[in-house]
């Protein structure tokens, strides 16, 4: 119920109003035409919104979309059809959505796996078998000639007529579906969802599941798909195998795109352009179509982004300038680091082979809460593969991994974060646009947002980087940006961080400060295990360390003993020994 | 035809902050320089920048022609030959393939060449119609400085050959650099193995923190004392 007291704030109420008015003022005149046609371009707004789930949101190009729509249509008109006017005819919604929810629950579970291009084939394949079946099997799609005859919507009881009732419902639909997908991704909800599709292993790292998100989003998708499709049967009151077929997909990818990918307001502006554009260009005649590619063409130029985007250039024309977020209220809770003891790290017998290649050989090691552990090496000697074996990016051929007694090396990335081990990247993979406070404490996801938020404000003061908290991530310089990045894993609340080259790209008078932090907070309690090159770095922070050469552990000790260790010294002169 | 490499004043950045600051190099014919320093020193980020796939500001030159204004593919086409870090060998190719389709001209100029390497390294003659990923990682090496010298450019840059080979075949494939240069190619070799460099080259240039931290003659520098410019501090 918080939910729905959260969603009908003011602004929220006010929005759903204007696209129901926008919604009704499309069949404006008042003749049946307009009021179809304002339905339809209803109906297209609600299979676009679902689309965003997929595209948009999750980022998987699915194909599928357009079938899913019209195995929803086939399911409404074969409930209404042997319902008949019986009290069952209120089930012909939600059979149009439960199926392709299924059926996407279903399909999602394997092909959400895949990379973009063959996930976009295996939803392409989905929908042409979807239209198979709809042409083939006569006895109940009514084959190529579809099915025909069904009534209109029936809603315990209550006859939603073609034309103002059954407008009022699509269009009463897509502001309740809009005000919700709004809801959803208000604040750092979005931004979190934004970084899993943008950057899932960042995401993963600081304990996103982005697996469970993409296929959350897959399966509202389809549901709203099916959503979509069922209302079209009841409007326009037959269905066919053209209602499922690719020109439905190419539609409702063309309205996305054109509209805007993951603004609401996108989806409907797109929805809207795709019924009535061609509508506007009737008098035109014979050349209606080449105007209407022209005019698509047109907006995809100019707003590559999307429709929804113009709107925020011009209103930010308006605005004299982003006002700063405010400072986030300090909490007593919104200490970094839990107050209890954090657990041990213990690393036995890791191996990874890579096509014939040891990267990692029998390595063992452990790190405690108050430990800083540098992990050096020359080039190629399988540091950063340690790394990614201790944090689960990747699975080791053999050997464990624990925090205390819990066993992490199967587990994915996402569970590794969330035990409290975060981890930085090579990359500073940042969403460009958010504030450099919002993009910190996405790394506080799980919490609300004001927490989050004074959560990521104690983690850039923990590095100095307060000042700039309201500066827009993407234009900070490279070296400050990987400095964010590794706040924003502080953000997480870790008990133990993995640093991978924290000081490259920054000056020395950085290096000088991070080195600090980083001191400050392994006194505080936090253990830190650093893959450097920069060695003087290393050794103002890090008490010991180990050598890898060739994937094996060749020396581990007190870090100045280790830069004066023989061994060490002659793999990084690559001495033939 | 022989020509020097001079790299005059060369700063190159990565997102916004300097990699290389004010690098002044030169690599004359018949000789190698040994670019020696730690992993992150900027020893790849140079090499990439004469090659002209980073970005970077300053002169550099093969002889008295300018090169820095060039794309990548036209300062190949003037002389530098790239070997790029971990073999980029095309896999599916055979042997003489791979060296084939280096070379710009015609089916005459093309067999003297492609002898030419074969005499450079008799260990791929006997290879010539092997698929490339059958070779053995020393002779994947060989193959890429081959295809590399198949033009014969005045300059040959290397990046890491020795990185993933056995000592012994690293040595051998370092014995074919020194005869390559011999032969006047001016050769500048990005290399973290400094014993096995310093041990061919003629002069050392070791990079720490994106500038040069020390150059003389190799025969100066013992790999002790590289250790110390590196490990020890």
């Amino acid at each position: 119920m918080s939910r729905l007291r959260e969603m009908a704030t003011p602004a929220g109420v006010l929005v759903s109003v204007f696209i129901l008015i926008a919604g009704i003022a499309l069949a404006r005149g008042g003749d049946s035409y307009a009021i179809r046609l304002a339905t339809l371009a209803g109906i297209q707004a609600l299979l676009a919104l679902g689309y965003q789930m997929v595209f948009g949101h999750a980022g998987a190009l699915s194909l599928a979309q357009g079938a899913l729509f019209g195995l929803g249509a086939y399911m409404a008109a074969l409930v209404a059809l042997s319902a008949g006017g019986s009290g069952w005819a209120s089930l012909s919604l939600p059979a149009a959505m439960i199926a392709p929810a299924l059926l996407a629950a279903i399909v999602g579970a394997v092909v959400l796996r895949l990379e973009t291009h063959y996930f976009a084939l295996a939803t392409l394949a989905l929908a042409q078998l979807i239209h198979l079946g709809a042409v083939n099997w006569e006895s109940v799609s009514g084959g190529a000639n579809g099915l025909s005859g069904i009534p209109t919507l029936a809603l315990f009881g209550i006859d939603a007529a073609r034309g103002w009732p059954m407008l009022l419902v699509t269009w009463g639909l897509v502001a309740v579906i809009a005000l919700d997908t709004a809801w959803r991704r208000a604040g750092l909800r979005g931004a979190a969802q934004d970084l899993a599709r943008d950057h899932p292993l960042a995401a993963a790292s600081i304990g996103i599941d982005v697996a469970r998100h993409r296929y959350v989003e897959f399966v509202a998708g389809a549901a709203l798909a099916g959503l979509a499709g069922g209302l079209q049967a009841h409007v326009v009151g037959v269905v066919s195998p053209d209602g499922a077929d690719l020109a439905v997909m190419i539609g409702c990818l063309t309205a996305v795109v054109v509209g805007g990918r993951t603004r609401v307001s996108g989806a409907i502006l797109g929805a809207i352009l795709l019924v009535h554009l061609p509508e506007w260009f009737r008098w035109l005649e014979n050349r209606q179509l080449i105007a209407y590619g022209l005019a698509t063409l047109l907006m995809v130029v100019l707003a590559p982004d999307g429709l929804a985007s113009l709107f925020d250039r011009a209103l930010n024309v308006f605005r004299p300038r982003r006002r700063a977020p405010p400072l986030p209220a300090l909490t007593p809770s919104a200490t970094l680091q839990p107050v209890t003891t954090g657990p041990t790290l213990r690393a036995r017998h890791l191996s990874k082979s890579y096509g014939g290649v040891r990267a990692v050989d029998n390595v063992s090691l452990h790190l405690r809460p108050r430990e800083a552990l540098a992990v050096i090496g020359p080039n190629g000697s399988g540091k950063t593969t340690l790394l990614n074996l201790v944090t689960g990016i990747a699975r080791p051929d053999s050997g464990t991994v624990t925090l205390d007694s819990l066993s992490i090396d199967r587990a994915p990335a996402d569970v590794v974060a969330r035990a409290g081990l975060a981890r930085s990247f090579q990359t500073a993979d940042l969403p460009a646009t958010l504030s450099t406070l919002d993009a910190v404490a996405v790394g506080a996801h799980t919490r609300p947002d004001e927490m989050a938020r004074a959560v990521a404000w104690r983690a850039l003061q923990r590095l100095g980087l307060e000042g700039d908290a309201a500066t827009p991530v993407g234009t900070l310089p490279a070296g400050r940006r990987r400095l964010v990045e590794i706040a924003r894993a502080l953000a997480t609340r870790p008990w133990l961080l993995a640093l991978d080259e924290p000081a490259a790209g920054l000056s020395s008078a950085e290096r000088a400060a991070l080195a600090s932090a980083l001191s400050r907070l392994v006194a505080n309690g936090l253990g830190i295990i650093i893959v450097e090159h920069d060695l003087d770095f290393l050794a103002r922070v890090c008490p010991r360390g180990i050598c890898l050469d060739r994937g094996r552990v060749i020396a581990a000790a007190p870090f100045a003993a280790l830069r004066r260790n023989a061994d060490v010294r002659a793999a990084y002169i690559g001495d033939a020994r | 035809m022989s020509a020097a490499l001079h790299i005059e004043s060369l700063t190159a950045s990565h997102g916004g902050e300097p990699v290389l600051r004010d690098i002044w190099l030169s690599v004359e014919p018949g000789h190698i320089v040994a670019l020696l320093g730690a992993n992150g020193a900027g020893k790849t980020t140079l090499l990439r920048a004469v090659i002209g796939l980073v970005a970077s500001t300053g002169r550099i030159r093969i002889g008295d022609r300018r090169i820095d204004q060039l794309s990548p593919d036209r300062r190949a086409r003037s002389g530098l030959g790239y070997v790029p870090e971990g073999r980029r060998v095309f896999a599916g190719l055979t042997v003489r393939e791979n060296i084939e389709v280096a070379i710009g001209g015609g089916g005459k100029l093309r067999g003297r060449r492609v002898d030419e390497m074969f005499a450079l390294f008799p260990s791929l003659a006997e290879k010539l119609g092997d698929r490339a990923w059958r070779l053995s990682g020393g002779q994947q090496q060989m193959l890429a400085i081959a295809r590399a010298l198949a033009n014969r450019p005045p300059v040959l840059l290397l990046d890491e050959p020795s990185l993933g080979l056995a000592p012994i075949i690293t040595h051998e494939v370092f014995g074919r650099l020194r005869a390559i240069a011999n032969d006047g190619v001016a050769v500048l070799l990005a290399e973290q193995n400094a014993t096995r460099a310093l041990a061919i080259a003629d002069e050392a240039v070791v990079l720490a923190r994106g500038g040069v931290a020390h150059r003389g003659p190799a025969a100066a520098l013992a790999p002790e004392a590289v250790a110390d410019l590196l490990v020890t501090g």
